[in-house]
């Protein structure tokens, strides 16, 4: 593997920034090591090491003729250089391995939960309701304006329909971006 | 060649990135996004009628004047319906039908882009130079590595005038192209259009012809 690497040391901590290179084809998976006697300081998420992170160093893959960069701290100083890089002989992953049942039950399943689903034929309007229920039917009083609007409609009144037909589109707009 | 383009972080642009990509790659653009369709549709079979085997995924493909999508549904009851497991296969179909495809997948670092880049030979992976998404993003590099979608390049996007360009290339080890923040972007996406389309001299689309340029070299 291909090392270069930078440090600067700042009120008794060193900054490490390295980039460890794989100059062959295929993949490998490496263990990047920090040199000298000082506690290391890994690159942390909310709080925890990032990913791949121990207390002595950091184990990630490295793709075929790819760069891995590696940031991290050390409290006191290191070593020159101040990582070693070891190639770790992985097996365990297999074709198998990455099939899509496996990627499912490992990551999970990208589908809604049964939570998020409206229950079918368990919408019921109610008219004591002062909000709208689950299924998003509409409150009482904005029902009997549609009823006031309907009966203009039976009157032939043109401008009425054409306010429905305005308030129907925009009930669907609604509607989707709801079901969404 | 089938291309993920993700990112761990929702707003960044990564919808707008793979419509332009796929329309410079002439490729067919397919949303994998189960519960949230991002691309611009009207009635027709969708990715949910795919996964659910109610249609073929060649069938679904809608061709288009100046693109090719299959687009996803938009009701989770189509979502829950589905086999996520057949998205592979689909995949597969569609590019021995058509040749190269670009899949827009979901945001998130887990079990939403897994498939997608399962299936990918390249990922091409889209963040902003605010530090959640970049946070967001190295974790999703390391699940595209992980399920061998190669890297092909990573885009810094709604970048200003001064992209940290440097410093994103030195935090994922791999080349960046920057993409501009322009209205004329988020007017065509907003039209289910390429940018080209819209402004084919802009600075923007040169960026994205280069983008396009750098996905297609890998190819070989």
């Amino acid at each position: 593997m291909d090392v270069e690497y930078e440090t600067d040391e700042r009120s008794g901590i060193t900054l490490v920034e390295a980039v460890i290179g794989n100059p062959n084809a295929s993949e490998q998976t490496v263990r990047v090591t920090a040199t000298g006697s000082g506690v290391v300081l890994p690159p942390r998420v909310e709080g925890y090491p990032a990913p791949g992170w121990d207390e002595t160093g950091y184990e990630a893959e490295i793709g075929g003729r790819e760069q891995l960069p590696v940031g991290f701290a050390v409290e006191g100083t290191v070593s020159d250089p101040p990582v070693t890089v070891e190639v770790i002989d992985d097996s365990t992953t297999t074709e198998e391995g990455r099939s899509a049942t496996s990627v499912l039950q490992r990551l999970g399943d990208p589908r809604p939960a049964e939570s998020a689903r409206r229950p079918a034929g368990r919408c019921r309007p109610d008219p004591s309701s002062r909000g709208t229920d689950a299924c998003g039917s509409v409150p009482p009083v904005i029902a009997a304006w549609f009823d006031r609007v309907a009966t203009q409609l039976d009157a032939g009144d043109a401008a009425a329909a054409a306010r429905v037909a305005a308030v129907a589109e925009r009930a669907a707009a609604l509607r989707d971006r709801t079901e969404r | 060649m089938i291309v993920a383009v993700a990112g761990g972080k929702g707003g960044v642009g990564k919808s707008t990135v793979a419509l332009n990509l796929a329309a410079c790659l002439d490729a067919v653009l397919v949303d994998t996004d189960l519960t949230m369709a991002d691309l611009p549709t009207t009635h027709g079979p969708d990715l949910h009628d795919v996964l659910a085997g109610r249609v073929g995924p060649v069938e679904a493909v809608r061709d288009g004047d100046v693109l090719d999508i299959l687009p996803c549904g938009r009701t989770l009851q189509g979502a829950k319906n589905t086999d996520p497991t057949v998205l592979p296969e689909a995949v597969r179909a569609i590019a021995g039908a058509y040749g190269d495809v670009v899949l827009d997948t979901p945001s998130g670092m887990e079990a939403d882009a897994g498939l997608p880049l399962l299936v990918a030979e390249a990922s091409v992976l889209v963040t902003t130079s605010d530090r959640p998404a970049i946070v967001d993003t190295v974790r999703t590099r390391e699940l595209a590595r992980e399920l061998d979608a190669d890297l092909a390049q990573i885009v810094l996007n709604q970048a200003g005038s001064n992209p940290p360009t440097k410093r994103v290339r030195r935090t994922f080890g791999a080349p960046v192209t920057s993409i501009d923040r322009s209205s004329r972007l988020a007017t065509a996406q907003a039209e289910g259009l390429p940018v080209a389309c819209v402004a084919p001299n802009a600075p923007v689309t040169d960026q994205f012809e280069h983008l396009a340029t750098v996905v297609q070299s890998i190819k070989s």
